[in-house]
């Protein structure tokens, strides 16, 4: 049954406090009905240009190549050029008509099921600082990233798959494993990853040759790490390593499973583009099809990250931005898509959330000749599926597409309504660390009704 | 002359009597209908400032009384004459005020009628009073003895009004509040003590609120919100009426909601803050002690037990119901509450895999009224298993994707009537099966993967146009897509790398 010692001490309540088991993963109860059950993050490590995919601008067509008519801010590399046109055309899609750009011609055929943001803004225009306020809620290393804290606020439905689960691409976010942390919660929630390809993890397959005698190790393991835990006054650390051994030992029986996506069917690996020329795209796809196979699983929380195949590089095009975001899109273009139509089709995307963005959008203006600089004032980013209202547009840039004007958002009002549609009040989930109730919100974040179906 | 004084003196008397009477009937019938006559509150709230000189007048008019009597001194007699004037007058003043604090609506109850009517009384009575005094200084003592009978009875009025107003004011049992415990014992008043009960695994005593909530209320709240005064036509003294909005309009608690819990907020409100509760200068509550209402209200802010025995066997068939719920969780069946305080339940095989005990479908059954949705997938589930469910009243969605003999299903699929959400996908779900279905009230239907054809698939879609149907993922499409795709981005031709 896979559920050893869990099942000896659960303890189910349906009463004030609401049910618990006694794993640090099982399922807890949300605040409220949820709408969604799962997240997928898609996260387009790197940058992409808001310009360039989900916010078209003539005004930037029309000026193409004269100096910017608004004041600058200081960028990163700071070798701000002239303005610079989309190189790619736009096209409105389905019945809402939300126009995407020609890098995206298969998301665009989701059209109606996305909720654009083009009013993000980012609270640092560094790599590794946007990337932890993007995941994390904080500019700094150290905070429990968002898959750890639905994590920690819902525990996972699967009890033999961890509930955070990074299907990893190959390139290593900037800020390095601390984007996936579990910073001061309990190290069970800390993200699991998981490459795209054989073998999906170390150790996965046992050493041991018969099942009986890889147990009775554990079990000799477990008590005496169980007398150490006394010896320890109940040390929360010592519980998570005991606990994190029996996990182990459970998902090297179903990790190998959900991650083989051999069985699918010729046509879904063909949908998720696993067919394609492009090594990225195959990649890409095998990772939607995974991260569809955990959720389907009851994984609370999937993220993926982007290709390290040799060649590929992040969205962060600070020259050749034609090259460079022509092969990003391609990678993930038909992945996303064939995963959105996947997942309707299987009536999974009603339950589950998908969220793509990168930690920052990037200038409407070149750096160098041909390049576009990291831009935090404003870039798109988009949702679907449970509980968000396909088909609109939310929020606005002003004519250049530099800086948010209408309805600005932030990571924290990202992070809020994450978790409003899982069924979580932002203000109530909270851990106490270093003398105080600690939010992913922090003290911010707001629910906005109209992105909400 | 003292004939010109008489006449004066009772004229202006019964003016003023019948000006009170006046204003009762204003207050009483015009005021009381419509809510704010701005000025009448402005000058009501002057009540509590007034009327300690009515007071502090009588008592000195009647300790110069008694002094003259003892003394038969004249010029005592001549200040009584002056007291007495000036106490009736400030009397009928604090009435008129005391009228109009009333009229808005803050108080009510049977100490408020208590205290107006005997205020009333008293200010007649302190009117009759000074025609006696004018009476007996213009007609040389006559009527001294019914004078001094009408002293002793409105002195006797007096202190029952004032009492009465002090409980307005600080609510009952403010003076005996902290009251030695011999004296309180005396006066049936014990000092209760809060206690607080959290049981050793930290779940809260089913009944905190009257253990635990109420007292507190009783203490610092109650006084402003209770049976005397409703500030902000809001009350705390009962569970019904804590739960029911005041001015505001809003109920100021939602249970499970802390954030969206406006009681909770004035209660951390600084004391500065307009909304602070109790308002600034009153006794404010520990933060341990809001702690204890803030987590009563984040666990559902339950109220008061019915009876003790309703309890015992609700307990007990919780009790029972966790034990069950246990077994199936145990054993892979995942059974959760939608959400907090919610009756309904979220079921998800997720963790079986293969075949599922009868006994354990069994037992799910018993709760089959309480599942709002249910998801098979992955479980080999039977429909022998499936037609415990029959009759499902609440199940909303239901997930099917790869059941086997599916065709067989839908007619227990067909009893489930809240149905809205079916999924099918990757079933062998047929025609035979498919043309039960439209008795359902659909939102949604899945048949990818089934053995719907497309022809069947269209046909069920033109015939039941309110539901949207969702079937397999047209690769035609997205080869479509492949070709503008590699136009679109001619520069990076990825065959190339
Ligand atoms: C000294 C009198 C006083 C005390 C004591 C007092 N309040 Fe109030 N309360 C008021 C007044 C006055 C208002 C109206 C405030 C306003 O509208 O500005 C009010 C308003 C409220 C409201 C808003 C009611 C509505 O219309 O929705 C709530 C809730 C409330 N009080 C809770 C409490 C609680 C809880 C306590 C005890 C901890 C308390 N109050 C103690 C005087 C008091």
């Amino acid at each position: 049954m896979g559920f050893g010692m869990l099942a000896a001490t659960s303890l189910f309540q349906r009463d004030l406090l609401g049910a618990s088991l006694s794993s640090p993963l099982a399922p807890q109860i949300p605040h409220f009905p949820p709408t969604a059950k799962s997240v997928i993050f898609l996260y387009m490590d790197g940058g992409v240009s808001q310009v360039d995919s989900f916010d078209p601008k003539p005004q930037l067509t029309k000026e193409n190549g004269q100096a910017p008519k608004f004041k600058v801010d200081a960028t990163v590399f700071n070798n701000n050029g002239n303005l610079l046109k989309s190189p790619w055309e736009f096209k409105n899609y389905g019945e809402s008509g939300i126009p995407i750009s020609d890098l995206f011609p298969h998301i665009g055929s989701c059209a109606d099921d996305l909720c654009v943001i083009r009013s993000m803004t980012a609270l640092s225009p560094n790599h590794p600082n946007a990337n932890y306020a993007l995941h994390c809620g904080h500019v700094l290393a150290g905070r429990p990233s968002m898959g750890s804290w639905f994590s920690y606020g819902l525990g996972t439905m699967n009890q033999n798959l961890p509930s955070y689960v990074v299907v990893n691409g190959g390139l290593m976010p900037p800020g390095g494993m601390q984007t996936f942390g579990n910073g001061f919660l309990p190290a069970n929630h800390q993200a699991s990853l998981v490459a795209p390809k054989h073998p999906v993890m170390n150790n996965i397959q046992p050493r041991e040759s018969l099942t009986e005698l890889q147990r009775k190790k554990l079990d000799y393991l477990n008590s005496i790490d169980r007398s150490l835990f006394q010896n320890f006054h109940h040390a929360d650390e010592v519980e998570t390593a005991i606990q994190n051994y029996e996990l182990a030992y459970r998902m090297q029986m179903e990790v190998p499973e959900v991650t083989d996506i051999s069985k699918e069917t010729a046509a879904t690996k063909r949908l998720y583009g696993m067919d394609s020329p492009f090594e990225q795209t195959r990649q890409y796809g095998s990772q939607c099809l995974i991260a569809r196979r955990l959720v389907e699983q009851g994984v609370r929380f999937v993220e993926l990250t982007v290709s390290g195949i040799s060649g590929a590089d992040r969205w962060d095009q600070h020259g050749n931005l034609k090259a460079g975001h022509e092969m990003n899109a391609f990678a993930v273009d038909q992945p996303i898509a064939g995963l959105i139509k996947d997942l309707k089709s299987r009536g999974l995307l009603d339950s589950t959330l998908l969220v793509f963005s990168g930690e920052f959008g990037r200038t409407p203006f070149a750096q160098g000749q041909n390049g576009r600089d990291h831009n935090p004032q404003g870039f798109s980013m988009w949702m679907a599926g449970g509980g968000i209202k396909g088909g609109t547009i939310y929020g606005a840039t002003d004519e250049y597409g530099y800086r948010a004007v209408e309805n600005k958002m932030d990571v924290h009002d990202l992070h809020a309504n994450m978790m409003h549609l899982m069924g979580i009040d932002h203000k109530q989930l909270t851990y106490r660390f270093s003398g105080r109730d600690v939010r992913l919100t922090d003290v911010h974040g707001h629910i906005i009704p109209e992105i909400l179906a | 002359m003292k004939r010109v004084y008489f006449l004066l003196s009772t004229v202006l008397l019964v003016s003023l009597a019948l000006l009170l009477a006046w204003v009762v009937v204003l207050t009483e019938g015009q005021f009381a209908a419509e809510e704010s006559v701005e000025w009448a509150q402005f000058l009501g709230r002057f009540h509590p400032v007034i009327l300690h000189l009515p007071i502090g007048l009588f008592v000195g008019l009647f300790v110069v009384e008694l002094a003259a009597l003892l003394n038969r001194n004249d010029g005592l007699r001549r200040s009584a004459h002056i007291l007495v004037w000036l106490m009736a007058l400030t009397s009928v003043l604090s009435a008129y005020l005391g009228l109009l604090l009333a009229s808005n609506g803050d108080y009510s109850g049977d100490t408020l009628w208590l205290h107006k009517w005997l205020g009333i009384l008293f200010s007649a009575g302190a009117l009759v009073l000074a025609f006696f005094k004018v009476r007996i200084v213009c007609r040389e003592g006559v009527g001294n003895g019914l004078y001094r009978f009408l002293l002793v009875g409105l002195l006797v009025v007096m202190t029952v009004v004032g009492h009465y107003g002090g409980n307005l004011t600080h609510g009952s049992g403010y003076l005996t509040a902290y009251a030695p415990d011999w004296l309180a014992a005396k006066l049936d008043k014990p000092n209760e003590a809060v206690e607080t009960v959290v049981s050793e695994d930290g779940a809260i005593e089913s009944n905190v609120y009257t253990r635990q909530i109420q007292p507190l209320l009783e203490q610092y709240c109650v006084q402003c919100h209770g049976i005397e005064k409703q500030k902000s036509k809001y009350r705390l003294d009962t569970y019904e009426y804590l739960m029911t909005p005041g001015k505001m309009g809003d109920t100021p608690i939602t249970p499970s909601m802390v954030s969206e819990s406006k009681l909770i907020e004035y209660l951390w409100l600084p004391e500065s803050d307009d909304m602070a509760m109790p308002p600034e200068g009153k006794p404010r509550m520990s933060a341990e002690q809001i702690m204890l209402i803030t987590h009563w209200v984040a666990n559902g802010a339950e109220g008061p037990p019915v009876d003790e025995a309703a309890v015992a066997a609700e307990r007990a068939a919780l009790e029972a119901e966790r034990t069950e719920l246990n077994q199936l969780i145990k054993n892979g069946i995942m059974v959760l509450p939608v959400s907090r305080g919610s009756e309904l339940f979220y079921v998800d095989f997720q963790n079986v895999k293969g075949t599922v005990a009868d006994e354990d479908f069994a037992l799910l059954a018993n709760y089959k009224d309480r599942i709002q949705e249910l998801k098979l997938a992955g479980a080999a589930v039977t429909n022998a298993q499936l037609e415990l469910l029959r009759g499902a009243s609440e199940l909303q969605t239901l997930n099917l994707s790869g059941y086997s003999s599916a065709d067989d299903a839908v007619d227990v699929i067909a009893s489930f009537s809240a149905l809205k959400n079916l999924i099918f996908y990757g079933s062998d779900l047929g025609d035979a099966g498919l043309s039960k279905l439209s008795t359902l009230n659909l939102d949604s239907l899945y048949l990818g993967a089934t053995n719907i054809t497309p022809k069947q698939f269209s046909a069920y879609q033109n015939s039941n146009g309110a539901v949207r149907v969702f079937g397999d993922v047209d690769l035609n499409a997205v080869s479509a897509i492949e070709v503008i795709d590699l136009e679109n981005t001619a520069d990076f031709n990825p065959n190339k790398k």
